[in-house]
């Protein structure tokens, strides 16, 4: 396995190398502790969970426990496995592991790597599937890759869904939705107003009957004074909104104004609408890298 | 680290779903729309307590009528009881630049109303 075939992935600051063919199918927003499933065609094939800890735990301890619990449970000694600074398992014919009754088509080898990330104070679990026995190759690769996302100039760095974004640090993950063909991330801060939207929509043909600029202009509230304005770069045709967004009526006169900026564009490696809109108090200097930077589509433009 | 009833290795897998075949209702009725979609229609089944009398003032629709839109209809066109639902996944997925579950999750979804409507079946070899 060599970093042509798979995919970079990066969620709550931790990145990690996956098969190009496996597709995240579950995910969690919750900085604190979540999880994220990924699938090859067939199954699921890898869970990725972290929970955030005030200090390095005691992992050779919770192994310990968990492989007495295995035991219990299954009847049979799990292997020990031991990667870099990874603790695993190996628990054979799992499926089967679990109390809960499954076919021998559905069983599968696992192993099981738990290990503190220091920089982001979190213990990673990683859970393997091996239907077809273990890939040693594929799990050194896989594991080797996870590391803590550093900080980009004050913003975070996310990668997933088609889509890689540096959002504001000081914002959450507040929603994210995901469809067939459309997925959209949105980050927030409720106590200071700022938004920022990032999304990706395909089969555009079938929706879109008028041009980007429009369908942009159209995202904003009916209270936004935008301008428009369209540019080339790299190979993608760039539509760009930005302006004040001003309360209706006494409201908006007493309220502050907010600033919208926006760009989107179809990219011409996958056909996608790709979209980001920040909103929220005016910065400094207007962020004229929407594009390219703050969402990235391809690699042409990738940061 | 997390009981073993609580993550993924107590999933099953895809592969039965994705081996199965889609064939149409051979009892339904098919009619062309001029804008490339078509019309399914199936019959109806005619409840126990529609009798006479009641049945003079309740008539029963002899067929339900579903307008499948235009990916619908590609999909209606696709499942022709050879194609598998991988290759029904993997032809959608490829006319439209999806990946293989975006359209997995479309086609599911989509084959589900239809069997729903009786205007599809799902035959899975043992």
């Amino acid at each position: 396995m060599t970093t042509e075939n798979t995919n970079l992935w990066i969620w709550r600051n931790i990145r990690m190398r996956i098969p190009a063919d496996w597709e995240m199918l579950q995910f969690a927003r919750s900085a604190d502790e979540g999880r994220c499933a990924f699938a090859d065609r067939y199954r699921f094939r890898l869970e990725l969970s972290w929970r955030a800890t005030a200090g390095s735990p005691d992992l050779e301890r919770t192994i310990s426990d968990y492989a007495a619990k295995l035991l219990e449970q299954t009847k049979r000694p799990p292997a020990r496995l031991a990667c870099g600074p990874w603790y695993g398992l190996q628990c054979e014919r799992a499926g089967n592991g679990g109390p809960l009754p499954t076919s021998e088509a559905d069983a599968s080898d696992t192993t099981r790597f738990a290990r503190f990330l220091p920089e982001l104070r979190c213990v990673v679990e990683i859970v393997f599937l091996w239907p077809d026995g273990r890939e040693q190759p594929l799990e050194e690769t896989v594991l080797d890759s996870v590391a803590a996302e550093p900080q980009h100039d004050g913003r975070q760095r996310w990668r997933a869904f088609g889509m890689d974004i540096l959002a504001d640090s000081g914002l959450a993950l507040t929603a994210c939705r995901v469809e067939p063909a459309s997925a959209e991330m949105l980050f927030a801060d409720e106590s200071s107003g700022t938004a920022e939207r990032f999304a990706r929509r395909g089969m555009v043909s079938e929706w879109l009957k008028e041009p980007v600029s429009d369908w942009l202009q159209r995202q904003a509230p009916d209270d936004a004074e935008m301008t428009v304005s369209t540019q080339h770069d790299r190979g993608h045709e760039i539509s760009r909104t930005a302006g004040r967004i001003r309360g209706r009526g006494l409201r908006g006169k007493l309220s502050r104004t907010a600033w919208r900026e926006a760009a989107a564009w179809i990219c011409p490696a996958d056909g996608r609408l790709y979209s980001v809109s920040r909103t929220g108090p005016r910065p400094a200097s207007t962020d004229a890298e929407l594009f390219g930077r703050r969402l990235a589509c391809c690699r042409e433009v990738a940061p | 680290m997390k009981a073993p009833e609580k993550n993924i290795s107590t999933a099953g897998t895809w592969r039965k779903m994705l081996a199965a075949r889609l064939i149409h209702n051979a009892a339904a009725r098919v009619e062309q729309m001029p804008d490339s979609r078509v019309k399914v229609y199936v019959k109806t089944v005619r409840p126990w307590f529609l009798v006479p009398p009641l049945s003079w003032v309740l008539p029963l629709r002899r067929e339900r009528g579903t307008v499948l839109d235009r990916l619908g209809t590609q999909v209606w066109n696709l499942c022709d009881g050879n194609r598998t639902v991988e290759n029904v996944i993997d032809e959608f997925a490829a006319a439209h630049r999806l990946s293989f579950h975006e359209s997995r999750a479309a086609i599911t979804s989509y084959v589900q109303m239809l069997v729903a409507r009786g205007a599809m079946a799902i035959v899975v070899d043992e």
